[in-house]
């Protein structure tokens, strides 16, 4: 019984042309009985700028709430939005900060930064960042999920084909994972605005 | 041992007629700032103050009073300016912590409570002294309503349904005490417009836009807002038709 898949959680972000995706899948599970299929891991930060929390649950809630106040500090103080390459350096200082009792979270930070340019970073639970032009992935079948958009991604995606990328790398991952799964949820940011569709697949 | 008979006056423990010397000197510069006036009415709160740009090489829009502690709530600091700012950054940390504790938003009472029990222990630990200033928060709360507190330096804090401070405090609250009937039924635009008056009033002057700020909160589901020039010309507008009518 490992803490990281206690829960269960699959969470993929990719960057297309101007835009970036996100998406999760929706189980909550104690092992592997099933609690909820509406957990909630991906949150939207700001317009634009959206965090992928993957591990176990009760971080997942902590850490959203701990991002969420240290955004607003920063934003009262510095008169302005926190820039995603920020909220992720942040967040990496933040899991560091408990290097020998961490938060057992994955983090995935997507967003679009002031010029609209696509950002994609991802960092272990104790906080090395990597930031990413492609893909990253987080979560309990992080191997199905590298697979999988190793071979369906290709650079410089529409918003359409993002978002059907996005959905089928994230069905055909959870599916062969006993923990994740029970439907999806994806997110694609353009400097539009959000479009955000909720998918359903094997509900097992 | 220090047999300096003021030795009360440099610190703050008490004097042998019973004063603590440091808290009514620290008073004395808190005083000192800008006039606050801030007016709570039916369904919304707002602060008023003076704008005094000090020097014309500085960036006016830098120069302010007015913060925002939280979505929700509101703060205007009166005295050294210094001691305003670090006193706003903590309450905007204490008011966001406590909302990551307990997982709503902060109620102006409880933030007034805790800055002024942070206030508190500067009058009794001889290390630090304490800030010279006193602040108004202003805020419309979920479940009592419109609210305003004035939290001073020595930690005194209390509600209020009008009340001003600075110097020219006492007649700015007389002219309040005269309309506090009227005030528990304004909406949004009189209370703003009874505050600029009454600052008008003490201070024996007409205002343009540029020379003083405003902030209200409009009713439980309302955000702080900090009035732009333009709008704050239209109460004074406003004021002034009233007045010729």
């Amino acid at each position: 019984m490992s803490v990281m898949t206690y829960n269960g959680a699959a969470i993929i972000a990719m960057a297309g042309k101007d835009c970036v995706g996100i998406a999760a899948d929706r189980r909550l599970g104690v092992q592997l009985t099933t609690i909820a299929t509406d957990f909630p891991k991906i949150f939207q930060m700001q317009p634009k700028l959206f965090v992928g929390l993957a591990g176990l649950g009760t971080d997942v809630q902590t850490l959203k709430n701990l991002l969420e106040f240290r955004m607003n500090l920063y934003k009262l103080k510095e008169e302005r939005d926190m820039s995603p390459k920020v909220l992720s350096h942040m967040l990496g200082k933040i899991l560091y900060s408990k290097r020998f009792g961490p938060y057992f979270v994955e983090p995935i930070v997507a967003g679009l930064d002031e010029s609209n340019k696509p950002f994609l970073s991802t960092m272990d639970l104790i906080g090395a960042t990597s930031e990413e032009k492609d893909f990253v992935v987080s979560g309990t079948c992080t191997g199905n999920m590298f697979g999988m958009c190793e071979s369906l991604y290709k650079p410089n995606m529409e918003a359409e084909e993002l978002f059907e990328t996005l959905a089928q790398a994230l069905l055909s991952s959870v599916d062969r994972d006993a923990v994740s799964g029970w439907g999806g949820i994806v997110h694609i940011i353009t400097k539009e605005g959000v479009l955000t569709k909720e998918l359903k697949g094997r509900q097992d | 041992m220090s047999r300096d008979s003021n030795y009360d006056h440099h610190i703050a423990i008490f004097s042998p007629q019973g004063r603590l010397y440091q808290m009514e000197y620290c008073y004395k510069a808190a005083q000192s700032g800008l006039t606050v006036v801030a007016v709570r009415g039916s369904d919304s709160t707002a602060v008023v103050t003076q704008k005094k740009v000090p020097d014309r090489l500085m960036e006016p829009e830098s120069v302010t009073h007015l913060f925002q502690i939280t979505d929700k709530i509101g703060c205007c600091v009166t005295g050294t300016s210094a001691d305003g700012k670090s006193y706003v950054k903590r309450a905007r940390y204490e008011a966001g912590k406590w909302a990551f504790d307990h997982g709503y938003s902060c109620p102006v009472s409880v933030l007034a409570k805790r800055m002024a029990d942070l206030a508190q222990l500067d009058t009794q630990y001889a290390g630090m002294r304490p800030l010279a200033v006193i602040a108004v928060f202003i805020g419309v709360d979920d479940e009592t309503g419109p609210t305003i507190y004035k939290v001073d330096c020595a930690g005194h804090y209390l509600p209020y349904f009008a009340t001003a401070a600075g110097p020219k405090e006492q007649e700015a609250m007389n002219f309040l005490e005269k309309r506090v009937d009227e005030m528990k039924t304004m909406d949004s635009d009189s209370v703003v417009r009874t505050a600029i008056t009454c600052l008008g009033h003490v201070l024996g002057s007409d205002f343009r836009g540029s020379e003083i700020e405003v902030a209200q909160v409009v009713t439980k589901k309302g955000k702080v807002h900090m009035l732009n020039e333009d709008e704050i010309e239209a109460h004074l507008n406003a004021i002034a038709d009233d007045a010729d009518a």
